[in-house]
């Protein structure tokens, strides 16, 4: 009778469709994470391709290893064994003409903004750190210039907008090809509201000579740069906000360079 | 407590009054030894017949009982044994011998309080005794039934001090309603109603009233689970019943029982916690002051206090990362610290005793529980009486029991809300004392004046800033909810037997309580800032009247009859006060006259039921048993005040008919002592639905965005009442339904009762299938019909089930008596149906995770494919492969026993990461495949061992808590931040086995893989357990002691929930946020933990 008991516990047992708990069993420790790090350069030089390179540094967390494949893809396609047994921890150096012969392309091939992804594979796990490497030219936009500011609006009320003003802008690199401006207003907001300094996420990325503004300052407007004209060391637009402010600038370089042909 | 004191005081000469009655009556004493046919029975029943004076036979099968001195006859028994009633008349020494081998004829209690012959019922009933009961040590006795019979489910809602329990009998029987059983109480119904003052997701947990009960009154308990058993009660019958009969006086002489006990509780689990990183966010340190929420911060091991003793946050300093700052910075045991033992103490005394025509018993107890949380406190005293008399040669029965009580206490907030302290506890980093240091964090000030929880100027003390959470400890000085409850239930009854075939009875009752209530959050607190005073009344009363006629008899030689006819009318009313009063004008006065806006909210809800009921139980040659019942239900709350009254229109008649079979009459075997075949057909309801349905009634108008009242320019607040000083009335945007109906459950229980080896072991078995349909429902209907919603009778429930009830007697000797009782049940309880269009029905939950009714699956022919199961767990999931072709089909069925489906796409976010299932899905069935209680009795020279292993297979529960503390990096999960995995499971693009190494770190903890993430699949878990539910070990000192006088005197240490065996790694997989409150259960969110006790108590009876 004993034994007819046990089987009918036996035969109820658990019979939901639903899965135990895997919270816990989820996260076997497993497997290699590389990191590159230490990036130099960042892109490939479409401008200067034979000169062009890329470096970084490897590391690695998790299970040890000693070496790592760099694996290649291009514009998204089907990834190459690229530099096998490569040495981790360690440094790596890439030139673009290495990577294009590594996805069969030449130069003459690629086109600005296409994108090469490094990714690193120990032959049993592959790591989800990737380094992506656009191709792109250098900018040197970086430096402290004149402006001239007219025909301006803002909302403040001591502004009329007439009287030009004059001053110094500072332009940062902050990453390949990315800029950070000291004043995105141009003397208008010192001029009408005091000083200001809330710029919040405002970028300018120089991709080939394309000018494009990112980001919003701490109020969450956008803010956009149309280009009139570069003309030898001036280089004027008119700038303008979602909050509707405007003005119209010329920066003045300093140095005896004239403005690479800017555009939008 | 010193009103409650000097009311006791004042009860005294009263007692001092019967105890000289009683006295005045002679006694004797008679002396003997109770033997089988070779060595003596221990632990055999001696009891002075007519009477409940009794003793047990110790381990020579030796008994001294006190008789009266006009008793005559003493009934010994002992399981497995026929009971023998023998003569004392001129006697002083009585030897008995029982014979072996025959089947007691047990006496249980039916519907409406009958007592009938257990061997006659053609349905399952089960007692639980006032032995068990009090050796479950329960405040509530409801927690006692845990175990300890088949197809019980308890479900605790934390453990703290005064929470409720929830009881379900053999599966759920409706959709909104109510589904817990009813609950009767020497024939009367006893309200059990929780009355949230808060939503269930939150505020405290308050009791249900079954809890206003003391255990320590009640004889027995019968639990009627099955249609046929409750057929009697008509409307009220589909729940189940638990009868509840509570102890009365029957010795001639006086008799007295003190029971006390003190117990010791602990908390018995948390949800596993880190302490090994800092408050901080990705790896860098940010202190209290920057009010981050969570422990991303470094680890202790790289961290270091710099000793600013003006760093108000803590008196060590600010943490540095810089060895040279200060000594090594060490991690709070914030949790370990807040609670503490807590600390119950009962006491019980009771009178009794009667002469030939009268008997009494008047109790008292008080029950005073300090719970583990600081300030939690639930206390109760009772009084109890019952008089009884028996005149005009025993024709004229009469009696009166009434109860008084007085309970309530001190409650915490808990669950979803910032106030929570839960919620404030488990989240608050390990690197921030909540405590302060200070000796007494409860109610201590530092010589500056700033205590634990708030600063000298006043601001709050916590983790985050003074933002954020309540500090626990402020929580529970300035947040308390308070509640006073008076009780008075009890009840008169009379019969008369004018001949056995014809006697007449009536049976009222009454229940009515007050509850009092007052929640207050003082200025400052988290969830209320600005304060606020909630008052929060009940009364209730109910009148629950029986008027019958019955009578019993043979008709011929071979066949007897016994017959019942009568009316029962039941008048129930609620009324609710409401009063709100926010934002307290100044600090430290937090009441309501305090408060700047109030507001108030007056709820009446009447409910009568008229019934007539009538049944009839013919037995032919004593094994053959046919009981045939009808009940005839009318209820107020079906009445439409907009027709003219039609009876018709409100009376539903319920039907019953059981047989049983006393097969083994009809056969010698020396290997088969008892075998009964049963069965059974009945129909009851679901309950009278609530009023207000049947038409459609006014209201002041709501002004909710969305609704079609909502008549405004999407800039102001809209039109409303009152408009320009003129207060005006709108229809309900609920539909009235006139032809509403109760819910009708149709019931079918097959069983059988089998015993064999003289006794030793029994087995009883029975399958049951019911069936629940018109649902009452409500439904959302097209605007353009003038409403929002309809309620509607709808959508059927389908049970069935099973339970097996195993006795065996392993061992039985002169010294040693092993009993072992095993109580199985099984059953699984669907949906078979919703309304037409109805895809599912939202009971309880979050916005994330929530529990829902599931309409069945059907295929394009409109065929059912499957069925769920009541309240499954809805919720995100990640992708599984659910296709033959191995790959995941958002179309599919859930699969979660498929292979994760891994994001390989590096251009995309979430590389090497499981995608998320685009559709919500069933992610948890909370029910469980069956549940095991294993009680054991061992006696061994007038020692007893009794435990229960209380065994839970299968069913879900949401770890809510679990997920919330991993997104706040608090969760022991997230130990393993800065380690690396691989997922196991396939790559999305081909198949292929996933070998993408991905960190487990605080970006994933705050997306996917935390509680606030689109997923909740990962934090379902198996609410399977294994529990000691309780140990009990009790010693008769009576005879070591050598104590004439003493009936019984008995020491016993009890442990409750020592033992947790569970695959759960949360609090504990049997509470439940939600408490009795709502249907919705599964659900683990911040509420309070489970405790373990140990007591030690003491009882004498003399």
């Amino acid at each position: 009778m004993v034994l007819a008991f046990l089987v009918f516990l036996a035969a109820s047992c658990h019979d939901s469709p639903i899965g135990d708990s895997f919270a816990d069993d989820l996260y076997v420790p497993i497997g290699t994470l590389v990191t590159a790090s230490n990036v130099q350069t960042g892109f490939f030089d479409l401008g200067d391709p034979n000169n062009s390179s890329i470096a970084f540094d490897l590391s690695a967390t998790g299970e040890s290893i000693s070496t790592t494949d760099i694996v290649v893809s291009y514009n998204g396609g089907a990834p190459v064994t690229f530099k096998a047994g490569t040495a981790v921890p360690g440094t790596v150096s890439v030139t673009f003409n290495e990577a294009l012969s590594a996805v069969g392309l030449t130069v003459a091939e690629v086109a600005v903004d296409d994108s090469f992804r490094f990714l690193f594979d120990n032959g049993s796990t592959r790591s989800s750190n990737t380094l992506d490497v656009r191709v792109s030219c250098r900018s040197e936009l970086a430096g402290t210039y004149n402006y001239l500011t007219s025909s301006y609006f803002t909302y403040a009320s001591n502004c009329d907008g007439e009287t030009d003003l004059t001053g110094t802008v500072t332009i940062s690199e902050v990453g390949a090809g990315v800029y950070v401006f000291d004043d995105w207003s141009f003397g208008t907001y010192d001029a009408c509201y005091g000083g200001f300094s809330g710029w919040g996420t405002l970028q300018m990325t120089d991709v080939c000579n394309r000018i494009q503004i990112t980001g919003t300052d701490s109020f969450g407007d956008s803010w956009e740069f149309e280009i009139s004209e570069v003309n030898g060391a001036d280089w004027n637009f008119t700038y303008s906000n979602t909050y509707g402010e405007f003005g119209v600038v010329t920066l003045t370089r300093t140095d005896g360079s004239d403005w690479p042909p800017l555009s939008n | 407590m010193n009103q409650e004191n000097n009311k006791m005081k004042k009860l005294i000469p009263f007692l001092a009054f019967f105890l000289a009655v009683s006295v005045a009556f002679g006694q004797r004493m008679v002396k003997g030894i109770v033997t089988d046919s070779n060595e003596p029975l221990i632990g055999a029943t001696v009891i002075v017949k007519g009477t409940t004076t009794g003793t047990v036979t110790d381990i020579d099968g030796s008994f001294e009982i006190n008789v009266p001195s006009d008793a005559t006859e003493l009934t010994i028994s002992y399981t497995g044994f026929a009971t023998q009633t023998v003569s004392i008349v001129g006697l002083s020494n009585v030897n008995v011998t029982l014979e072996a081998g025959q089947v007691l004829n047990e006496v249980v209690v039916t519907a409406l309080g009958v007592t009938r012959d257990e061997k006659a019922l053609g349905y399952a009933v089960q007692q639980v005794g006032a032995e068990t009961i009090s050796k479950s040590n329960t405040v509530n006795a409801i927690d006692a039934l845990a175990g300890a019979a088949a197809g019980v489910q308890v479900t605790q809602s934390n453990g703290a001090a005064g929470a409720s329990s929830r009881i379900i009998l053999r599966g759920q029987t409706s959709f909104n309603g109510n589904n817990e059983a009813l609950i009767i109480v020497d024939g009367i119904r006893l309200n059990n109603d929780e009355n949230s003052t808060e939503r269930s997701l939150a505020g405290v947990s308050n009791s249900n009233r079954a809890i206003d009960v003391n255990p320590n009154d009640i004889a027995n308990i019968s639990i009627l689970k099955g249609a046929a058993a409750t057929a009697l009660y008509g409307i009220e019958g589909a729940r189940g019943v638990i009868l509840i009969t509570t102890k009365k006086g029957g010795s001639k002489e006086l008799k007295v029982d003190v029971s006390t006990n003190v117990t010791f509780s602990q908390v018995s689990n948390i949800v596993g916690l880190q302490d090994k990183y800092a408050q901080g966010s990705n790896g860098v340190w940010q202190g209290p002051e920057t009010g981050q929420a969570g422990s991303w911060g470094p680890a202790f091991t790289d961290l270091y206090y710099d000793g600013d003793a003006t760093y108000k946050w803590d008196k060590n300093g600010r943490l540095s990362t810089d060895p040279a700052a200060g000594p090594q910075a060490k991690p709070y045991d914030n949790v370990g610290d807040f609670f503490k033992t807590g600390i119950r103490s009962n006491t019980n005394v009771a009178f009794s005793g009667g002469t030939d025509a009268a008997n009494y018993r008047f109790s008292f107890g008080a029950s005073n529980d300090d719970g583990v949380t600081p300030n939690n406190e639930f206390d109760r005293y009772n009084v109890g009486i019952n008089l009884g008399s028996k005149l005009f040669d025993d024709r004229l029965d009469i009696g009166i029991s009434a109860n008084y009580v007085r309970s309530g206490g001190t409650r915490i907030q808990q669950g979803s809300n910032t106030s929570g302290i839960m919620l404030g506890l488990l989240r608050t980093t390990p690197s921030f004392d909540n405590g302060a240091g200070l000796s007494d964090p409860v109610n201590g000030v530092d010589e500056n004046g700033n205590s634990s929880y708030q600063f000298a100027d006043g601001s709050q003390r916590n983790y985050r800033g003074g933002g954020g959470y309540d500090n626990p400890y402020w929580t529970v000085n300035n947040a308390l909810f308070n509640d006073k409850v008076n009780r008075f239930y009890g009840s008169l009854r009379a019969s008369y037997t004018f001949h056995e075939w014809f006697k007449l009875g009536t049976l009222i009752g009454t229940d009515s309580y007050g509850d009092n209530r007052t929640q207050r959050f003082e200025i400052g607190s988290r969830a209320l800032p600005g304060g606020q005073v909630l008052e929060d009344n009940y009364n209730y009363r109910h009148i629950d009247a029986y008027f019958n006629v019955n009578g019993s008899g043979s008709l011929f030689e071979d066949l007897t009859m016994s017959y019942q006819l009568g009316v029962n009318l039941y008048d129930e009313k609620l009324k609710q006060n409401y009063i709100q009063g926010d934002g307290l004008n100044f600090i430290g006065f937090p009441e309501i006259g305090n408060t700047s806006t109030i507001s108030t909210q007056i709820t009446n809800t009447n409910e009568r039921t008229a019934g007539v009921y009538g049944t009839i139980d013919f037995g032919f040659r004593n094994f053959l048993y046919l009981t045939v019942t009808g009940r005839n239900d009318w209820s107020s709350t079906l009445i439409n005040p907009l027709v003219p009254f039609d009876a018709s229109s409100i009376s539903f008649f319920y039907p019953s008919v059981s047989l049983g079979l006393v097969a083994s009459e009809l056969f010698d075997s020396k290997l088969i002592s008892y075998l009964k075949l049963r069965g059974s057909y009945a129909e009851v309801g679901g309950g009278a639905p609530t009023g207000y349905n049947t038409s459609t009634p006014w209201q002041l108008p709501i002004q909710n965005a969305g609704t079609i009242f909502d008549v405004n320019d999407g800039w102001t607040a809209g039109l409303g009442f009152p408009f320009k000083g003129t207060s005006g009335f709108v229809l309900s945007t609920v539909a009235g339904n006139p032809l509403l109906k109760p819910s009708r459950t149709k019931d079918i229980e097959v069983g059988f009762d089998l015993r064999f080896l003289n006794n030793r072991i029994g087995i009883d078995a029975t399958y049951y299938s019911r069936n629940s349909t018109d649902q009452i429902i409500p439904i959302n209907i097209s605007n353009t019909t003038g409403f929002q919603r309809a309620v509607v009778n709808s959508g059927e429930l389908q049970t069935n089930g099973g339970e097996i009830v195993l006795n065996i007697n392993p061992v039985r000797t002169k010294d040693f008596n092993w009993n072992m009782v095993f109580n199985f049940s099984k059953w699984k309880t669907t949906v078979e149906s919703l309304p037409a269009g109805v895809q599912n029905q939202y009971l309880d939950g979050f916005t994330g995770t929530s529990v829902f009714n599931l309409a069945p699956l059907k295929d394009e022919n409109g065929d059912v494919i499957r069925t769920y199961e009541y309240g499954q767990l809805v919720g995100g999931a990640f992708q599984h492969v659910n296709t033959d072709e191995g790959i995941f089909d958002p179309n599919a069925d859930y699969n979660p026993d498929g292979a994760l489906v891994i994001q390989d796409d590096p251009s995309l976010p979430g590389y090497g990461y499981p995608l998320v299932d685009p559709t919500n899905r069933v992610i948890g069935n909370p029910n469980p495949d069956f549940l095991l209680g294993i009680t054991n009795t061992l006696s061994y020279k007038g020692a007893t061992l009794s435990f229960l292993f209380d065994i839970r297979e299968g069913g879900d529960i949401w770890n809510g808590t679990k997920g919330a503390i991993t997104f706040f990096g608090m969760s022991e999960l997230t130990e393993n931040r800065g380690t690396v995995t691989v997922f196991d499971g396939v790559k999305a693009s081909n198949g292929a086995a996933n070998n993408i190494a991905v960190p487990l770190d605080q970006n994933w903890y705050q997306g996917n893989g935390g509680g606030f993430g689109a997923v909740a699949e990962h934090f379902i878990e198996d609410a399977s357990f294994r529990r000691l539910r309780y140990v009990s070990i009790g010693y008769d000192l009576k005879n070591v002691l050598n104590l004439p006088g003493f009936d019984n005197l008995n020491i016993s240490f009890t442990g409750r929930n020592l033992f947790l065996s569970t695959p759960y790694t949360g609090f504990d997989p049997e509470l439940s946020l939600v408490g009795s409150s709502s249907n919705g259960q599964g659900l683990d969110y911040f509420q309070l933990p489970n405790v373990k006790s140990y007591s030690i108590g003491l009882n004498a009876t003399f």
